[in-house]
Order: C-alpha cells, then structure tokens, then sequence
C-alpha cells in the first residue's frame, strides 16, 4: 500500500468483531480484533480504505500504529516526523483536527477519522 | 467541547480557515467560499454577459469545484454566460484515462455540453510514447507545452470566448517561487496576472478564477459537498520540479498559514528594472501560435520528438532554430548533443 494514494478512513473502536473481510465496490472494509501486522488489499479507481480498528490513545499514538502497521513502503509520503506531511488534511467526525487540538486529541470509542491528501493534480 | 461557528455562533465548526483563522461551519464555509469567487471574478471583471466560457475540466479537485461553482455563481448571480466543459487527454494510461471518466460523469451531473481533445490526433504523439523518448525528467515540459495549445485549439473548435482554469492560490505561488529559482523574469512578471491578454488569431484568452481560494479549502469544499473528483498523482510527476516547490510552500504555510496569499502579493507587486531584456510577442513562422521565438515552443518540441532528437525543446538551442527551419541537415555533435542519453 503506497502512502501516497489512500484516503484512509479510520474508525477506532474499544471493542470490535472478529476478523471479518467484506468488499463493497471500491473499497475494502476490514474489521478486526487485533492490529495486524500486515493488511493486504486490493483498490482499483479511487483509492479509498475504510478501516474499522482496535485502537485506544491519542492522535499521536495513532500515527505511530498507522506507520508501524498499515504503511509497507515510503512512510515519508504520509508522516514527517511527529505529524502528518503538510498538504495532508486530517478530519476527526468531520471537523478540521485544528479544532480538536491536533495531535493532542484522545481518541473516542465510535470516533472516525479522515485523511485526505491535497497533494495531486486538480 | 465543541467549537462554535464565529460567524452563525449556533453550528459547530468544522473547519479553521487558514487565510483568516475563524472558524466555520459547514454552510457558512460555502457561503464565505462563493462569496469569495464572486467577489474576485466582479472585482477583476473577468466575464462579460453573453460570453460563452470554457471550463478547462481534468476530473480533479481543482476543475471539478471550478465547474460547480461556475454553474452555482452563474444562475445564483445572474452572469449570463454559456458553459461549457473541456479536457485534454495526454494519453496517460492509469491516470488520464481515469480521470476522463470522471469528466463524462461531471458532464452528466452539471449537465454541462463537453469536448475532449487529444494529444494523439493533435500532435500524433501520447505522453506515454514521449517519455519512452525523452526520459522520466523534463517531461513535463511537453506535456505543459501541448497542453496549452490543445486547449487553445479545444476552445477554437467549441467557439468559446474565454477559458477558465482552476488555479488556485497554492499554484500561483508555487509558480512564483519556481519563476524566481529558475531566473524567468518575463514570466515572473506574467504569471501572477489573473487573466491572460486576449491578443492574437489561434488564442483564447484564459482566466483564473480560484486564484485567491486556498488548496485546503478547495479539498474541503468538495469533501463536504461530496463533489465526484479523481484524486490521484500523474505517474511522472514525482520527478517535477514543481514539487520541491510545492514542498517549500507546505512547510511555509503549516509554520504561517497567510505565507501563500503573502508570496502571491509579492509576486503581483514586483517590478522589473530598466534596462532588462524582455520577449517580445511575435507569432510561429510554421503554426501562426503566438510566440516569442522564430518557432513556438510546440513546434520546436514536436520536430525533436519526429527527428528523434527529443532534447531539442529542453535547453537553449535558438541558434539550431533557423537550421530546423530550412530544414538543413545539423552535424554530427548537434546530433549527439540533441538525442537522448542512452542507459
């Protein structure tokens, strides 16, 4: 998975399904019970990923995961070094994460999460 | 605890913009936004009533909030114009070729007439067979190149009085930087200029009118509109020299969000000293396009790729020009000098 592609939609939970794999269109959903190590998945036209995970912290910790977990090559392209590369906006329940206090916001069960990357052609 | 609104005061907010630092909600985001592209296409005077106007559409986020706002403005102001949607296929596959569909789904959602032209019956060149010629590096310079005129040629066949393109601020101030690291006076002094001048056969003048609307905000308005956009990078733009500006630029404005309106004021207040040697605007001796050599850059390009000579275009080589002109054959160093590097 290239960093450089995803809008990644990440809805962190205190409790969540056992693994279970469901393909809808363009895009994959995964829920599962554990942080997996490696997640292999097939997009195809727009590059969304929705990912329900079992996640309880702040938003600091979750790009910590986000690059130890879900980024296999260039994680430059999505982090620079505490926080997101600029040009990369992040949405918590819809609302700027300026708002929210950045890196400092703790993660809430059921809270959703949205990258969205500024950074191509228009 | 939720932030209010600083404009309703009743809805929460749900995005700080970065070029005044309030806070907004949602419609009154939309409300500022528009405002905003209204308020710069009355002041700059950009259309006049009657017109027709070519939207320049690349199915990304910039055209696809351009197309929507344009039609949104026009019957919520009354413009009176006629529009209509037109987009360039480069002929690159996984990219292009993608976007596109996302063009004919706009065409059918803003119920807009479309026209695509292509570099293949234009030039008779893709980008992908280019840049099997010419390398990963300098070839954006064509594509930039063959782009403009098919627009052109696009706008000529719809019989458009005006293109609309959807630049936004981050652009321009990307373009300013890059004109000053690279040393183009003549085009630093062009390029913040909001609307082209309308002189010459074969040109349509072209307008900007994002020009002040930051990137981020262009993004979240088509997020939260839940706009229909293709949102992936050109296969060859790693290797753009845009992008270290563009790199340059970000990290400015997370430090000072206003430094991309600021670089853009600069940009549009500069002047050049007497004395300095400008282009002088004349037209191509083989295509009539406006140009400010002998031959326009499009067709210097284009004899590079057909002779196999793909450096040709890149780099300073105006004395071959006359050479190519009448067809005189060149040397054998020209020749070396002009192919390109074999690995």
């Amino acid at each position: 998975m290239c960093a450089r592609d995803i809008n990644l939609v990440l809805q962190p939970r205190r409790w969540a399904p056992a693994f279970v794999l469901r393909h809808k269109g363009n895009v994959l959903y995964i829920e599962t019970s554990q942080i997996l190590r490696q997640i292999f998945f097939w997009w195809g036209g727009v590059c969304n990923v929705n990912l329900c995970v079992w996640f309880a912290g702040d938003m600091k910790q979750l790009l910590v995961w986000i690059q130890q977990n879900l980024l296999k090559e260039r994680p430059e392209l999505f982090v620079q070094g505490d926080t997101v590369r600029p040009g990369i906006l992040v949405l918590i329940n819809d609302a700027d994460w300026e708002l929210m206090g950045q890196l400092d916001y703790q993660l809430e069960d059921r809270d959703n999460i949205v990258f969205i990357s500024t950074l191509h052609g228009g | 605890m939720p932030v209010l609104c600083s404009s309703c005061s009743e809805k929460r907010a749900v995005l700080k913009r970065p070029k005044t630092g309030h806070s907004l909600c949602k419609e009154c985001f939309f409300g500022a936004f528009e405002e905003e592209v209204h308020q710069t296409i009355v002041a700059a005077k950009l259309f006049k009533p009657g017109e027709t106007v070519g939207v320049a559409a690349s199915g990304g986020k910039d055209s696809t909030v351009l197309a929507h706002v344009m039609k949104l403005l026009n019957e919520r102001h009354g413009y009176g114009l006629r529009l209509m949607l037109i987009s360039v296929d480069e002929g690159i596959t996984g990219y292009r070729d993608d976007s596109l569909e996302t063009v004919k789904r706009n065409q059918q959602q803003y119920e807009l007439p479309l026209k695509i032209v292509s570099y293949e019956e234009l030039y008779g060149w893709t980008m992908d067979a280019i840049v099997r010629q010419v390398g990963l590096k300098n070839n954006c310079t064509f594509c930039g190149v063959f782009r403009r005129q098919a627009l052109d040629r696009g706008a000529i066949m719809l019989k458009v009085d005006k293109i609309c393109t959807g630049h936004n601020a981050d652009d321009v101030a990307e373009t300013v930087l890059m004109n000053v690291l690279r040393g183009d006076i003549a085009r630093l002094r062009r390029c913040t200029a909001i609307s082209t001048a309308s002189e010459g056969d074969g040109v349509v003048p072209r307008c900007k009118p994002l020009k002040y609307a930051y990137e981020k905000e262009i993004v979240l308005y088509a997020y939260f509109k839940k706009l229909d956009y293709f949102s992936t990078e050109c296969i060859y733009s790693p290797n753009a020299y845009r992008g270290h500006a563009r790199t340059f630029l970000k990290d400015l404005e997370s430090i000072r969000p206003s430094s991309i309106m600021d670089v853009i004021h600069s940009g549009e207040n500069l002047s050049v000293r007497e004395g300095v040697k400008m282009p002088v605007q004349g037209t191509c001796s083989r295509c009539g396009y406006i140009s400010s050599q002998a031959l326009c850059k499009s067709c210097v390009l284009l004899e590079g790729l057909n002779r196999g000579l793909p450096k040709l275009g890149i780099g300073k080589h105006h004395r071959l020009h006359e050479k190519i002109l009448s067809q005189q054959p060149l040397t054998e160093s020209e020749q070396r000098k002009l192919k390109s590097v074999d690995f």
